[in-house]
């Protein structure tokens, strides 16, 4: 059976720690789990308050994640 | 009005080129009023140097949604003839220009009302971040008051 994935990207700050490309990795239900694993993975990410991002749309409290979905990491935002 | 607009430049926004969007307008005579703003990059001295320029990046597809999103509330409010967002990804030294919005009315007050609240509403939720890097090489990431 082929795991399902999803697509991790990062901006503003973030880039630090996760680099400018994306990352690929197995599929987890929603984002509380994801950002459980995340900090596990980059203890650094403690540093840098972020919202998340599922599929473009912006994600207030626990959201579910629909397999092969593209996670954003979003740092405040610093347009202008 | 529907259509999603480009509003990212590559590099600074040319002063000429703010002049040419106003020229574009003058045969739209319904038009009274346009209101301007325009962002430009602050030579912000910090605790660790000087800006010297910005590197902007954005979730492109992201901020393009919101920003249309953006758009289309103001059109339903405010009694607007027509707008023009542009922002600047990439390197953008101190004293150029990073952000242009462009809002026309037949009358001054929605112009006014409908720029301020296009030009907050932009800064605070369209997804694009400023690396802001000082005269020492060193980066500073900005954040939004």
């Amino acid at each position: 059976m082929e795991t399902t994935t999803i697509t991790i990207i990062a901006f503003g700050m973030a880039t630090r720690i996760f680099g400018d490309s994306s990352i690929s990795m197995s599929h987890v239900n929603d984002t509380d789990t994801l950002r459980n694993v995340l900090n596990e993975r980059f203890p650094a990410l403690v540093e840098v308050p972020f919202v998340l991002a599922v599929n473009q749309e912006l994600s207030l409290g626990n959201q579910p994640i629909p397999p092969g979905a593209e996670i954003a990491i979003m740092p405040p935002y610093s347009g202008g | 009005m529907s259509e999603m607009k480009k509003i990212f430049k590559q590099g600074p926004i040319d002063p000429a080129f703010v002049g040419e969007s106003i020229a574009k307008h003058q045969s739209k005579t319904a038009i009274g009023a346009h209101a301007i703003f325009l962002g430009q990059v602050r030579a912000d001295v910090k605790e660790q140097g000087q800006v010297a320029w910005i590197d902007y990046t954005a979730y492109e597809e992201m901020a393009e949604k919101k920003v249309h999103e953006i758009r289309e509330a103001a059109f339903d409010t405010w009694p607007l003839t027509c707008m023009h967002i542009y922002h600047s990804l990439g390197a953008v030294k101190a004293g150029e220009i990073s952000f242009f919005v462009f809002v026309s009315s037949p009358h001054r007050d929605a112009a006014f009302e409908a720029l301020r609240h296009i030009v907050d509403r932009i800064k605070a939720e369209v997804p694009i971040w400023g690396r802001e890097v000082l005269d020492d090489g060193r980066e500073v990431w900005k954040e939004n008051q």
